[in-house]
């Protein structure tokens, strides 16, 4: 859907382009529609407000912050948090965890939903497409804390089921799944999967949506069975949205979630498990290091931004529309 | 926005603009508290009305329990008992209880912090006085405080954690006891097993595997795991051997980090040997939350329980499930290093700071409300009012109606920010329930609160440091030490507990730890004396 819109935009741009703007014909236009306008200007004033105003208090990131100062009175030490991030011997420890986790859901995430939704896009019983998709949406809906408990005693050796399972059918040892450094990635990133799929497929189901039917009559016509109809109409449909949605995604390749994290760590794992939020969460609010701990998300963010233009760089050479 | 006004024609558009600015405006102004509004709105009234005594806020925890029928956090019977009876009149500001502190750092950084700001956790205050948040008081204390200054020269033992640098940041009163871990042990089981209450290390052991061999439930099999823990647990076998893994420890004269001394390879050899030898639950480590533990206790399938010293809920539990079960308190038993008493609170309850902002005015009058609130103010908070909430039998008193109190009562004590009480043993008889459980419960209670406060729990120096070196290191350590040590315990013969002490310090030392024992060793040279 992002990407329709984009593409709209693009055009209408052009086409301003074309007819050779005076100052005049904007603000004609603009009073034509100014009841468009106007009902854009709340919009607009809540990015100001709440997006680009806060974006002035990253400069505490290059101050030491004491609140009896406050945000501008604070005084100046340039990069010294910055040094102190890239001079602690544990921050790369925790950078790692960080990009395997992210890595790990990315790689293993990031198509589930999309053949999800092409499943279900095939699902011809509307009654029963419907149920399996709210099926899908619950955990989407269930908190950590609830979702955490039930992975960790579904893998537990001695009570789980999944070691229940596996020793029917190996007879051999039970595996302590989220007491292991190899396997608690694992678990951490299927639990993820189990959560947001089936709310990832929405998008997805939206773009099938709007595939002109005409395309499948077309190929039936012409002696496609559905695997082919499925890789040469409906791929191809929402090349798009999967190109938007993975730009996005490498925006929060610096973030892992506090919560499913912090659930599911335990002391064995802490090696694979540390991860940058984490470490925020224990300096920022036990010590009240804003200064340190806003150095860190400049520097999360920066790295997000440069993943994304990357990325978008990328996939314009592929020939496919970026957000830009 | 004007010109665009002027521009439109329409009375569409006129509305429009309209309605935007106000919401504008909401958005902008939802944050100014009720007393910034301009006179003539009804939420000021009663300021006015009272015009004679001045106003302080104070902060306090939104832990969501009043009842809708009683009011809000902000209005209820009790606040206006507190504005009729206190010399000043007082508006309180909550804060969610598990984001207070975050939030209160928003007000602050925002200037809209309450005049009086209240946490448990010293720390805090000592980052609060490190920002400039909150001012010295001690001076004003001496000029114009009576009751908290008397009550103060009677509790020295305060004295040292007000101190902030060197000067009296905040003011605090004694808890009602100091009580805070405690050990439970089942009777049954002994008297069934022949079994003597263990009182050193070894014969601590020596039950627990008497427990897990000998059939204790009389089931047939050998299915116990004979201890239970909680979320104490890990401090507790710290503890026996003092090594309380953030504490600091003056051994000749130098302060040395808990984790890194040399004893701390006893608690890990403890620990290992009460996973090794199956005495404890083999999967404690993903049990964050010690659901299992919890269901071993009260389904009978533990017997020893290493957690507070007040279990009443989790005795019930039990007694539902197992009838004839009777928990019993354990005393901490000894090491070859001697006997520790478990895990006790420091002596200050709550610390209360006065913002940077207040004038020598607003402090006066926040002295006198404290003065009022420990004088007897907090008594009605505490216990509701008599013949109503309670009534005095034999000196105690005694609830009327629980459901009652609990509506009615049980949220004021947020509001007691001084309390002048302590808590007595002899009385837990007389409060409890009449019931037969509740009646055996509180007489285990009463022993349990005098065999945790009958050992000392060891603490050579009344806080730990907390210069930023310190704290940055304990959050890069803690993490690496804990992994350590599940794998020392957990991990068979990969790790002996010789090797995870001298991994533990190697950690120590890469992240800087020797620098940090020098800092911390001024610090405590320089401030000696204020910590006695």
């Amino acid at each position: 859907m992002k990407g329709r819109i984009a593409t709209a935009e693009s055009q209408t741009g052009s086409h301003v382009v074309r007819n050779g703007p005076s100052r005049r014909s904007i603000w004609r236009r603009m009073l034509q529609d100014k009841h468009l306008y106007v009902m854009l200007l709340p919009v607009i004033g809540f990015y100001l407000l709440f997006k680009y105003v806060p974006v002035v208090g990253e400069i505490i990131a290059f101050k030491d912050y004491r609140f009896a100062d406050g945000v501008f009175g604070s005084q100046w030490v340039g990069f010294k948090h910055f040094q102190m991030i890239f001079q602690s011997p544990d921050f790369w420890r925790i950078l790692r965890n960080t990009l395997v986790l992210n890595l790990y859901s990315l790689v293993f995430g990031f198509p589930i939903p999309i053949i999800l939704a092409l499943l279900l896009n095939e699902v011809r019983r509307n009654w029963y497409k419907r149920i399996v998709q709210n099926m899908l949406y619950i955990p989407h809906f269930m908190s950590w804390a609830v979702l955490g408990g039930i992975v960790i005693a579904a893998l537990s050796p001695s009570t789980g089921i999944v070691n229940l399972i596996l020793k029917k059918i190996t007879g051999g040892e039970t595996i302590y799944f989220m007491a292991d450094s190899f396997w608690w990635p694992v678990a951490y990133t299927i639990s993820g999967i189990w959560r947001e799929a089936g709310w990832g497929t929405i998008l997805y189901l939206a773009a099938m949506a709007s595939i002109d039917p005409q395309l499948y009559e077309a190929a039936k016509i012409d002696g496609a069975a559905k695997l082919r109809q499925i890789w040469h109409i409906t791929l191809p449909g929402i090349r798009g949205t999967i190109a938007i949605l993975l730009i996005l995604r490498m925006g929060q390749m610096m973030d892992v979630g506090l919560e499913q994290t912090l659930i599911l760590q335990n002391n064995s794992v802490l090696d694979v498990a540390d991860v940058i939020s984490t470490y925020v969460y224990r300096v920022g609010l036990q010590n009240m290091n804003y200064s340190y701990t806003t150095a860190i998300g400049l520097f999360q963010s920066v790295i997000g931004v440069i993943l994304v233009l990357g990325v978008n760089r990328l996939i314009r050479l592929f020939g496919e529309r970026g957000l830009w | 926005m004007n010109k665009l006004k002027h521009a439109g024609k329409s009375t569409l558009t006129a509305m429009m603009v309209l309605t935007m600015s106000v919401t504008l405006l909401a958005a902008c102004g939802s944050n100014k508290s009720a007393s910034e509004q301009p006179s003539g709105t009804p939420g000021t009234s009663n300021t006015v009305s009272e015009g004679t005594k001045k106003e302080i806020s104070v902060s306090m925890f939104d832990r969501g329990k009043v009842p809708t029928e009683e009011g809000t956090y902000e209005n209820n019977r009790w606040t206006k008992w507190i504005n009729e009876h206190s010399p000043v009149h007082v508006k309180w500001i909550p804060v969610a209880r598990n984001q207070a502190q975050p939030k209160l750092n928003a007000l602050i950084a925002a200037g809209e912090a309450p005049d009086l700001i209240w946490e448990y956790d010293r720390n805090y205050i000592s980052q609060l006085a490190n920002q400039g948040a909150i001012q010295p008081i001690g001076d004003y204390i001496d000029k114009y405080s009576t009751t908290y200054k008397a009550y103060l020269e009677k509790h020295p033992e305060l004295q040292p954690y007000l101190k902030f640098n060197g000067k009296v940041y905040a003011v605090s009163f004694a808890r009602e006891t100091l009580a805070n871990h405690g050990m439970w042990i089942r009777q049954d089981w002994l008297d069934k097993l022949g079994l003597k209450v263990p009182t050193t290390v070894e014969e601590f052991i020596d039950v627990a595997h008497k427990f897990k061999d000998g059939d204790p439930d009389g089931n047939g099999q050998a299915d116990t795991v004979p201890i239970a823990l909680s979320a104490s647990s890990n401090s507790i076998d710290q503890a026996i051997f003092f090594t309380s893994e953030n504490q600091w420890y003056v051994e000749d004269g130098k302060l040395q980090f808990g984790r890194t001394l040399d004893r701390y390879v006893d608690t890990l050899t403890f620990q290992k040997k009460l996973f090794d030898e199956g005495l404890i639950d083999q999967e404690y480590i993903t049990d964050n939350n010690f659901q299992r533990s919890v269901q071993l206790l009260t389904t009978g399938k533990a017997g020893i329980y290493l957690g507070n010293w007040d279990i009443e809920e989790l005795n019930n539990n039990l007694i539902k499930n197992d009838p004839n079960a009777k928990m019993v308190p354990l005393e901490s038993f000894s090491s070859k290093y001697g006997k520790n008493g478990l895990y006790q609170e420091a002596p200050p309850s709550v610390f209360t700071a006065f913002n940077s902002k207040m004038n020598e005015e607003q402090i006066k009058s926040a002295i006198q409300f404290i003065d009022w609130m420990l004088q007897d103010g907090w008594v009605p908070l505490k216990y509701g009012e008599e013949n109503v909430h309670f009534n005095m039998v034999d000196g105690v008193r005694q609830k009327t109606d629980p459901d009652k109190f609990k509506k009615e009562v049980s949220y004021a004590a947020e509001y007691a920010i001084m309390i002048d009480n302590v808590l007595r043993p002899e009385t837990f008889l007389a409060m409890a329930a009449k019931d037969e459980v509740s009646q055996n419960y509180a007489k285990e209670k009463g022993k349990s609160l005098e065999l945790v406060m009958k050992n000392k729990y060891r603490r050579d120096i009344p806080f730990s440091p907390d210069f930023p070196e310190l704290t940055q290191l304990i959050a890069t350590f803690n993490p690496i030490a804990q992994q350590i040590e599940a794998k020392v315990v957990t991990g068979g013969s990969s790790m002996t507990p010789e090797q995870g002490l001298s991994e533990l310090r190697k950690e120590w030392k890469r992240l800087g730890g020797e620098n940090v024992e020098k800092l911390a060793q001024e610090w405590y040279d320089t401030n000696k004396n204020n910590l006695k």
